[in-house]
């Protein structure tokens, strides 16, 4: 009885000592998965939340006053925009800050802007709709004589923005894209915006203040703010104003509570005199009258994919921040191609040695020990020894040849430890058949050795460069941070891993980071991939 | 006869490939020590191991690096108690109690592991581990040992993982059968028989991991804080000994004391690095001699 008890308890402790292994592996795994999984989503897809002064409000066709026509604005069909507020239209026909697409696109293009000829209602309402109260259009801007001109131009200029009247837009052949604009901005009384108990009303989303015109938030607590009855407060309902009601709620479902101005300056006074009032009108009345009407920040959501085909066929520009990666890419592929360059010779021939002629003694040893202290060596070290002996010493300078020849020091180690298992792993009947046949010791090196244990040096080889393509700490001071294409021996340069480490560090774009961090773990994938089907190659030939 | 001495001078030629890295690494030390020995010229040797008073720009600088070795040594540490266990475990699995087919998915997953970069790894860490870490303790970024120290476990786990596996494996017949026939269940086989004969070798890949954890750089860069301080605690934001070097090196001037004081921690951190590999080799041997 005595034993059987012991042996449960045996038993028992077996099996809780395997479900501890196993839930190790497990976890190990999913360490694995998710990591893999979590840098490739957000490298695929990016969200964020982005706080405007305008709502999310978008109009395709604007309208401006009773008498012009509505205005569409149109940009060439390369121009990536979803929507600009009138805040950047402004900006960008004035071109009060920038002359690139890069902050609203992340296009490294010109902005082209285009102006009708001046003197018609239509062209001078639009310009004084676009002008801000000090800035100057024509000084930046194309005049064109006329609309066909215009759909013509902006068709055909690249990074070109224009505007038209609606109605030129309904049979055209030209190619152009519509900018939907957002100009409605949100307004509230200041008493909403006060702290109390440390809590102040932040912003609004989209959702919620539609919400609040449909009745259904009636106390600003409901959104984060104050304890303070919401009063929604709608501007008239004349020409432009109209738009603004059509827009929000095309139903027209607005709850009972919701003030309904006579005139804007009606609705001016009613924001002014009702605490907890909140109104909706244009960007540019606020800009007019800046004292009385207050802006809410409306947040929206922004997402969508994240590594696009653009991303990987466009050069960099400003750190990265906008354009893509192309250079950077290629600079990748030089960098591994004149690192193996270097390497694999040494490599490969070095190990042939250790194994093939060198009798195992202490040289031997002291080789290995050689191969694997420098194996060892903290990449740092290496970039320590690079910055000072290739770039200041040798006189290279940071740049190119200079990390080649230091990247190729610090994967030597994974080239020669592979080449020599694979050397090791071909039977000696081989060779003594070889030699038995008269050929010399190089010959059978050559024509029966090698050819044996390739896919064995080709793996040595497809890992150093996964090792290549990996390191960063090692380049920082000997390959520099240059992100256009490496031009000669001494030009800076940047490679992926580099590229994410300084647009991590400079927190240039996090959703950029992940993009490049997802484009490594591509490689990543591949070289390990190409390493396993090497190696079952290699397990058949054995086989066989 | 010429064919014979053509091949001499291959060989030769062979020999001087086969030197390279040993050449390198004679190269690499000899011209760290001696870009960071003078340091001591201006600055006392104990001042600078044991004082953690870093003012390089200073007007009266000052050089004490205790604070990075006590920040790699806490990283290193807290590393090695999440990663061995499981590194050990996992090695188990595969060696013993996995079908050969589960024990190859397994393996390309240690190797993708340890192919990862580790810019990816600080990535991941900084915007997946350190949010989990504030939520959890509270601390104000997220970031410091704790955060680095699981970053450093999941990068050195595949070294232990290899390591134990095959020594595992390498351990002869005989034992596992011996055990199991005098009636041992396979877990006690395991542990009673097979884990102490593989020791030598799973020290070795343990001393193998401190040496990855101690020489990472970049992951631990962007996970960990680097302020040289004195670490005060587990959510304390640290310094290592190479993060110091990368930090520094950016602004450090070309030729000056400073520089120079940046190679000398290099001689530190590079003696570490000499005495692991030669350990692992010691040990390595040792768990080849016993197979013999």
């Amino acid at each position: 009885m005595i034993i059987s008890e012991h042996t449960k308890k045996t038993k028992r402790q077996e099996k809780i000592a395997k479900g501890f292994i196993w839930s190790f592996v497990v976890l190990t795994i999913v360490i694995l998965a998710w990591i893999v999984l979590y840098v490739l989503f957000r490298g695929f897809y990016f969200r964020n939340e982005v706080s405007y002064d305008v709502t999310n409000i978008k109009e395709q066709q604007i309208v401006l006053n009773e008498e012009i026509e509505p205005v569409v604005f149109i940009v060439h069909p390369k121009v990536r925009v979803k929507d600009l507020t009138s805040e950047d239209l402004s900006t960008i026909f004035t071109k009060k800050r920038k002359e690139k697409w890069g902050p609203y696109t992340r296009q490294d293009l010109r902005v082209e802007t285009f102006i009708l000829q001046g003197g018609t209602d239509f062209t001078d309402s639009v310009i004084d709709f676009l002008e801000g109260p000090e800035q100057e259009i024509n000084k930046y801007a194309t005049t064109v004589p006329d609309i066909d001109s215009m759909l013509k131009k902006v068709a055909s200029t690249r990074g070109a923005i224009g505007f038209v009247p609606a109605s030129a837009l309904e049979n055209t052949d030209f190619k152009v894209k519509i900018a939907p604009i957002r100009r409605i901005s949100a307004v509230v009384h200041p008493s909403v915006k006060e702290i109390v108990n440390n809590i102040q009303m932040q912003e609004l989303s989209t959702d919620e203040l539609e919400r609040i015109y449909r009745g259904e938030i009636k106390n600003w607590k409901e959104v984060g703010g104050i304890d303070l009855p919401v009063k929604p407060v709608l501007p008239p309902d004349d020409v432009p104003y109209s738009v603004i009601k059509s827009n929000l709620l095309p139903e027209g479902e607005f709850g009972p509570e919701v003030v309904h101005a006579d005139s804007f300056d009606d609705f001016c006074s009613v924001m002014k005199e009702t605490p907890g009032a909140v109104g909706l009108c244009f960007y540019t009345d606020v800009l007019e009258k800046g004292e009385e009407l207050s802006i809410e920040e409306i947040g929206r959501v922004e997402s969508g994919m994240n590594l696009t085909i653009h991303y990987l066929i466009e050069a960099p520009a400003r750190s990265g921040a906008w354009g893509g990666i192309s250079t950077i890419i290629i600079n990748t592929f030089f960098l591994i191609i004149f690192t193996l360059i270097f390497s694999t010779p040494i490599g490969v021939l070095g190990a042939i040695y250790l194994v093939e002629y060198a009798k195992q003694g202490r040289m031997v040893k002291i080789l290995r020990l050689g191969t694997e202290t420098l194996a060892g060596i903290p990449s740092i070290v290496f970039g320590l020894f690079g910055s000072i002996f290739f770039v200041n010493m040798l006189g290279l300078g940071i740049g190119f040849i200079s990390a080649t020849l230091t990247v190729t020091m610090m994967i030597l180690p994974t080239i020669i430890r592979t080449t020599e298992e694979a050397l090791k792993s071909v039977p000696d009947s081989f060779r003594e058949g070889s030699l038995a046949l008269g050929a010399t010791k190089l010959q059978t090196i050559r024509r029966v050795v090698i050819p044996a244990a390739s896919p064995g040096i080709l793996t040595g080889i497809i890992l150093a460069v996964g090792r290549t393509v990996g390191e960063t700490a090692v380049l920082i001071y000997t390959l520099g941070s240059n992100y256009e294409l490496v031009r000669g021996p001494s030009s800076s340069a940047r490679v992926l891993s580099l590229h994410l480490y300084n647009m991590f560090a400079e927190a240039i774009s996090f959703d950029r980071t992940f993009a490049t961090g997802a484009i490594l773990i591509f490689i990543v994938l591949l070289v390990n991939y190409s390493t396993t089907r090497m190696i079952g190659r290699m397990n058949k030939m054995a086989g066989n | 006869m010429k064919r014979k001495r053509f091949e001499k001078v291959i060989e030769a030629a062979f020999l001087v490939f086969a030197s390279v890295s040993v050449l390198s690494v004679i190269f690499i030390s000899v011209f760290i020590v001696a870009e960071g020995l003078p340091l001591f010229k201006f600055v006392g040797f104990f001042d600078f191991l044991l004082s953690s008073d870093w003012k390089p720009t200073a007007e009266n600088p000052s050089f004490g690096i205790l604070a990075f070795i006590v920040g790699s040594f806490w990283v290193t540490l807290g590393a090695l108690i999440m990663a061995v266990p499981v590194g050990l475990a996992v090695g188990i699995f595969m060696a013993e109690m996995s079908t050969p087919k589960s024990a190859r998915i397994i393996r390309s997953g240690v190797e993708l592991l340890a192919g990862i970069p580790s810019v990816i790894y600080g990535l991941f860490g900084f915007f997946f581990i350190a949010p989990i870490i504030r939520g959890l303790f509270g601390s104000p970024t997220g970031l410091g040992i704790l955060t680095a120290a699981i970053v450093l476990a999941i990068m050195i786990l595949p070294t232990i993982i290899n390591i134990t596996e095959t020594s595992l494996r390498a351990v002869p017949h005989e034992l596992k059968e011996g055990a199991l026939a005098l009636g041992a269940t396979h877990w006690q086989t395991i542990v009673h028989t097979l884990v102490p004969a593989a020791r030598s070798g799973i020290i070795a890949g343990v001393v193998l991991g401190i040496g990855r954890a101690v020489g990472e750089t970049m992951a631990v860069l962007m996970v960990a804080g680097n302020s040289p301080i004195m670490p005060k605690g587990p959510l304390s934001h640290v310094r290592t000994l190479t993060m110091n070097i990368v930090t520094d090196l950016k602004y450090a001037g070309v030729g000056s004391l400073h520089e120079t004081s940046l190679f000398t921690t290099g001689i530190v951190l590079f003696i570490f690095i000499l005495v692991t590999s030669v350990t692992v080799q010691v040990y390595l041997k040792r768990s080849i001699e016993k197979e013999a």
